[in-house]
């Protein structure tokens, strides 16, 4: 009895556990059959519209709905594939390699392999390409970054800039024609040359290489010109070294080798003394001349560039000179008559004045003048040259009316020696012939100017001294100019030298307290010396001039 | 004894009578030939013999008018002292000079009959001087001092020119000097940039239809490496709403490299700022994907793709004007969307602003008057005031939206760009 009781408790508890049992896997079982057809469909509708948008290009949206069918039914073949693809479309390259590298690694010989592969290569390619990119980038920017500096006028740091350019991409022809033209502007124009040679190397547009053969010949015209010309400080015209004038103006001199020319350098200790002396011996006065060459020398002071050129001629046009390309031609005052070769006239619209040049040519561009015109201080002179044969001043002659004075009619002239290539001595005479009712007085003077050298060729010395004046009257003045000759020389007979004149200089009349003269009158020898083109003062009958230069 | 002086009286007579009758000038120069140089002839009276004699030899003047006012005050002075003989002293034998008119000088060309040689000019010279000494002497006679009036009037020249008494060396010119001009068109632009536009890559692959799985899924297996996160699927698009701001992750601050640390910073602000930028038209973009009618959808994102040019010119030139520009340094400070839009006011104009972050993905599209968008270089470039401050403004929009500029450009639209933040 116990057994069959027993048999059936076990009977009621298996039909419970099985009825429990039922209950509790039905929820699971309902759900499984409830989820599956919903993730499929999602999962469905995800790979359709990953194609969909991957054909209208939107790549992105399609990679959104694919990743979505890959976390719905992860490591789908077909699905990695396709995300590779458009995560490659839409530029995300190392998404889609982690995608390609997964679907390898699953399905190494899935259907998909050939173009897995493809793929593959392709994403190697853009790796490649991104590398490239970069480096382009890096360059445009350094490239870019020189450009704006060169534009801000920051010429060095370009410079640096396209060079650290070159340096990245040493075939780039920009970067070195750049740097040619930042020497360029820098006025290093032989370093610019260098650059634009290196630039034709590298240029292959052949049209382009001829315009830069063009403009190497030019600059290198451009140094030549500045090793072996000068420019003239008055209107900027390009000269060759030692030209004597410049023949579009006729300013200068400008003999650059002259010791005598080269005797005021502006250098530390140098100096240059001009002492006067009267005829008795006395010391008159010192003047201290002022240096004249900037650059030290006469020829690196006037050394042809076209910077300076470029100074001189903007100075002469804001003083408001004319030209006609580099040819001088005058102001709202005075014209200049160019002619074929060389100025041949100046005239005044205002005065009326008309001062006549007449010239010669000596070697290539250079001019000398054989006749001149010259105003100083309001007179009149006429200067005529002759040349030795290196073209040197032989002998100058100088006729003047002094208007300042007594209106006499003076004829200079001195004659230049030479030592070697060195100035030597200037024999210098003047005089005139006065008029009948002054007492037709005559006057006769000579001076020599002697010069001394050092070692080195250069000047040390610069003396002037008159070594006679001698002025007779060879009539008697008539009625009141009588009386004012003997108040100009008490003691006056009439052909007997006049004793004091080396005292008191050759005066010729009275104008109230005020005594007329015709002083010694270097101005116009101004092509001798710089120093010693001066006009002594009555009695004054020596000049010296020392010079002293740094050791 | 006699006979001479009166032979040289008569001789004195006839040669007075001459100058009397003298025309006092030269004969004409050859027709059609222009005249050099003039004068003015001078019959000048002396008066210790009373006798006229004619001066031709006298300055020359380079035009009729300098020669006519030297003649005027030469005449003037004469008449001084003339007028003290014949008024004052009483002196009425006292004759004034007579004065020719100013005419062609001929005494410089020899086929003339008043052609002159040095000699015979310098006699003239001598001539006149003189004359004028035995002026002189009378005057002084008369007790009229040396520096009188009168004695000063014999003396009197015609002024001289100053800038002809100029000094022959002339110093150098104290050179300033110029500033160099340097303009960036001076440069050679760089060849070697690949400058072809990004293409799609694997446009030849194909994508697959996927119905069933092709391949079964793979038993991941545990020493896999774990599959890649999923991107979260985005919840359907119910409406054309933008989001209001778009949300892109700070990025840490780069660690500025020693040498280009401006390069750096710039693109650094440019990656922020476009970053941004570019998520808010994408945003743009994925809101357009509900709207049903194709017309707008298209224009959308046209207007989208515009916008994304814009953008990538921008990060350009942000890039490009380095850290320090004012471009740079309004993005970097451009933290707030009020900030954004400002600076976006600044650069494009107040009306394209409520386009850049728009609240509906339409509003997107606006239209720019067609006088700038055909040629909108045109206007940006526009000197003449044709264009104002902003139709050149919504001009820059359109050439950023609209080309990809060149290096040359990218250079002068930094320029207009800081010109417009100045």
């Amino acid at each position: 009895m116990k057994a069959k009781v027993k048999r059936s408790k076990v009977k009621v508890l298996a039909r419970l556990a099985a009825v429990l049992l039922h209950f509790s896997l039905l929820p699971f079982a309902f759900g499984q059959e409830a989820a599956a057809p919903n993730t499929e469909e999602e999962f469905t509708k995800a790979v359709f519209f990953g194609k969909k948008f991957a054909d209208l290009g939107e790549y992105n949206s399609a990679q959104e709905q694919y990743a979505k069918a890959d976390a719905l039914k992860p490591d789908q073949p077909a699905v990695l594939y396709n995300l590779a693809v458009v995560l490659a479309r839409a530029g995300r390259y190392s998404d889609a390699q982690v995608k390609v590298d997964r679907y390898l690694q699953l399905f190494p010989e899935g259907a998909e392999k050939v173009n897995v592969a493809k793929l593959q290569l392709e994403l190697q390619f853009q790796r490649e390409l991104q590398k490239k990119r970069q480096a382009d980038q890096e360059y445009a920017d350094l490239f870019n970054r020189a450009k704006f500096t060169y534009a801000r006028g920051e010429l060095d740091d370009a410079l640096r800039l396209f060079r650290q350019a070159e340096q990245v991409r040493p075939n780039d022809p920009a970067s070195v024609y750049n740097q040619a033209i930042v020497f360029e502007k820098q006025g290093e124009l032989t370093q610019a040359i260098g650059r634009y040679r290196r630039y034709a190397e590298l240029e292959g547009d052949l049209d382009l290489k001829a315009s830069i053969d063009e403009r190497v010949f030019t600059l290198q015209r451009e140094v030549d010109d500045m090793r072996t010309k000068i420019v003239c400080s008055f209107c900027g015209r390009k000269l060759p070294a030692g030209a004597m004038w410049c023949e579009r103006c006729w300013h200068g001199p400008y003999p650059v080798q002259s010791a005598v020319w080269n005797s005021r350098p502006c250098v530390e200790g140098a100096s240059a003394t001009r002492a006067t002396y009267y005829s008795d011996q006395r010391f008159n006065k010192n003047d201290i001349l002022p240096c004249l060459w900037k650059d030290g020398t006469m020829l690196e002071s006037l050394r042809y560039s076209a910077a300076r050129q470029r100074a001189i001629q903007d100075a002469r046009k804001a003083e408001g000179w004319m030209y006609q390309g580099d040819v001088l031609q005058g102001n709202r005052e005075v014209q200049y008559h160019q002619g074929a070769d060389y100025l041949e006239k100046v005239t005044s619209t205002t005065g009326g004045e008309i001062l006549t040049y007449l010239a010669h040519a000596a070697g290539v561009g250079a001019w000398l003048l054989d006749r001149e015109d010259l105003v100083i201080d309001a007179s009149r002179y006429t200067n005529q040259y002759t040349y030795d044969a290196s073209g040197r001043i032989a002998q100058q002659r100088v006729d003047y009316q002094n208007t300042a004075a007594c209106n006499h009619l003076i004829a200079m002239t001195a004659d230049y020696a030479y030592n070697g290539d060195a100035l030597a001595s200037v024999a210098i005479k003047g005089g005139y012939e006065g008029y009948v009712p002054e007492g037709a007085p005559k006057t006769d003077w000579q001076a020599n100017v002697a010069y001394a050298y050092d070692d080195k060729g250069r000047v040390t010395n610069e003396e002037l001294t008159v070594t006679s004046l001698i002025k007779t009257y060879t009539q008697k003045p008539i009625g009141a100019l009588r009386d004012e000759v003997g108040r100009l020389y008490a003691g006056m007979r009439v052909k007997k030298p006049v004793e004091s004149v080396q005292r008191t200089g050759d005066v010729c009349a009275s104008a109230g307290a005020t005594l007329l003269s015709n002083p010694i009158d270097l101005r116009p020898f101004y092509a001798m010396s710089p120093n010693l083109a001066i006009q002594l003062p009555n009695g004054v009958t020596k000049a010296v001039v020392t010079f002293a230069y740094p050791p | 004894m006699h006979l001479p002086r009166i032979a040289l009286l008569l001789a004195g007579c006839l040669a007075a009578a001459n100058a009397v009758a003298q025309a006092l000038t030269c004969p004409p120069p050859p027709a059609g030939r222009p005249c050099e140089a003039f004068h003015y002839h001078v019959s000048m009276f002396r008066p210790d013999t009373r006798a006229f004699t004619e001066i031709y030899g006298g300055p020359r003047f380079a035009t009729q008018a300098a020669c006519e006012r030297a003649r005027e005050q030469q005449v003037s002075a004469n008449q001084k002292v003339a007028g003290f003989f014949r008024d004052v002293k009483k002196e009425e034998r006292y004759q004034p000079d007579r004065f020719g008119a100013c005419h062609c000088d001929m005494t410089e060309e020899k086929s003339s009959v008043t052609f002159l040689t040095e000699s015979q000019r310098t006699l003239q010279l001598r001539m006149t001087e003189e004359i004028r000494l035995r002026v002189r002497e009378r005057l002084l006679d008369e007790k009229i001092t040396s520096d009188s009036e009168l004695i000063r009037a014999l003396y009197s020249d015609p002024p001289v020119t100053p800038t002809l008494g100029a000094p022959k060396l002339v110093p150098m010119p104290t050179v300033t000097r110029a500033p160099i001009v340097t303009v960036a068109d001076d440069l050679k632009p760089t060849r070697t940039l690949d400058t072809t536009k990004p293409t799609v890559v694997a446009l030849d692959l194909p994508i697959l239809e996927i119905g069933a799985p092709a391949s079964p899924p793979a038993d991941v297996a545990a020493s896999s490496p774990p599959p890649p996160v999923p991107t979260p699927a985005e919840p359907p698009v119910e409406e054309t709403r933008v989001e209001a701001q778009p949300s892109v992750e700070a990025q840490p601050d780069p660690q500025p490299e020693s040498t280009n640390e401006d390069t750096q910073t710039a693109e650094e602000t440019a990656e922020r700022f476009i970053s941004y930028e570019t998520q808010r038209i994408q945003n743009v973009l994925r809101a357009s994907s509900a709207i049903a009618d194709e017309n707008v959808k298209t224009k959308i994102f046209e207007a989208c793709m515009e916008r994304i040019q814009l953008l990538s010119n921008l990060r350009l030139l942000i890039e490009g004007s380095g850290m320090r520009s004012r471009l740079a340094t309004a993005a970097r400070d451009a933290q707030t969307e009020a900030d954004r839009l400002a600076l976006v006011s600044r650069l494009f104009g107040d009306s394209v602003k409520p386009h850049w972050a728009p609240s509906d993905a339409s509003d997107v599209v606006f239209d720019i008057e067609s006088s700038i968008a055909s040629e909108p270089e045109r206007a940006l470039r526009d000197s003449t005031g044709r264009f104002t401050a902003d139709q050149k403004k919504r001009a820059l929009y359109l050439v950023l939206a609209q080309t990809q500029p060149t290096e040359d450009q990218r250079l002068w639209l930094s320029t207009v760009v800081e010109g417009l933040l100045r």
